[in-house]
């Protein structure tokens, strides 16, 4: 029996430039998006950080709030908050909409489905704040 | 297929995390990152941020906070490496650092929340 290999089946490849992401307004936002879990993790380390300094005596403590004063941090801090903010907005469009029922076949407006993450989002930061100024 | 069993689990931890993050993270970085820095709001200073954080809801706070949020990121960074770098075949290999570096982030929490 007389094989064919031209008959074979290929991987189908597609070429893919490495800044596929840079295509489309869509795909850079996808991917600011997914990237704010740099940030998440970012700050999750100067907050342990933070409470190791507290550990550790006023000293150190004085020590982490000037590393905190410097210039180029605050800007990274900034640049933090946006993502986070970024992040929180996504994901309260995102993962509530599906656990919501759909009503009469169609999905929630987004705006429905994401305003209670909204409102939990803001006593959550209203509480937390109060704690924060009040120490 | 098999290894979609531990799914539900991962996307119990991916999915809380995400909330846990977004809505705590914020505050935290408004606040000690850059209004504290810049003068805008007084820091309550050492002893006052201290007695806040040797209570015990503090203590809980920021394990939960960590753990939730140190495998969240680890998780989304993951996928998003996989993605960006095109890098599928290194996705176990990634995994297994950023996974270890959450349950490294995790285990600080506790030892911090243990002795502060």
């Amino acid at each position: 029996m007389a094989s064919y290999p031209q008959d074979q089946p290929r991987e189908y490849h597609r070429d893919l430039s490495n800044w596929w992401w840079l295509g489309r307004f869509n795909y850079l936002k996808f991917i600011l998006r997914e990237f704010s879990s740099v940030f998440v993790a970012y700050f999750l380390i100067v907050t342990l950080a933070q409470v190791c300094a507290l550990t550790r005596g006023p000293a150190a403590y004085a020590a982490f709030r000037a590393h905190m004063q410097h210039p180029l941090v605050i800007l990274l801090n900034i640049v933090a908050l946006a993502f986070l903010v970024l992040h929180t907005i996504t994901w309260s469009k995102l993962v509530p909409k599906a656990f919501f029922p759909r009503s009469h076949g169609h999905p929630l407006p987004e705006m429905t489905t994401a305003l209670p993450s909204y409102i939990i989002w803001a006593v959550a930061t209203i509480v937390v704040a109060a704690i924060i100024l009040g120490a | 297929m098999a290894r979609r069993a531990n799914e539900p689990a991962v996307w119990f931890l991916f999915g809380t995390g995400g909330f846990v993050a977004g809505y705590l993270l914020p505050v935290h970085i408004l606040f000690y990152g850059i209004l504290f820095p810049l003068g805008i709001f007084k820091d309550p200073g050492y002893q006052a941020t201290l007695t806040v954080f040797e209570h015990p809801l503090a203590r809980l706070y920021l394990v939960v906070l960590c753990f939730f949020g140190f495998f969240h990121a680890a998780h989304r960074l993951r996928l998003t490496l996989v993605d960006f770098l095109r890098v599928k075949h290194l996705e176990n290999v990634l995994g297994l650092i950023l996974y270890s570096g959450a349950a490294i982030g995790t285990l600080f929490a506790i030892y911090l929340a243990s002795v502060v």
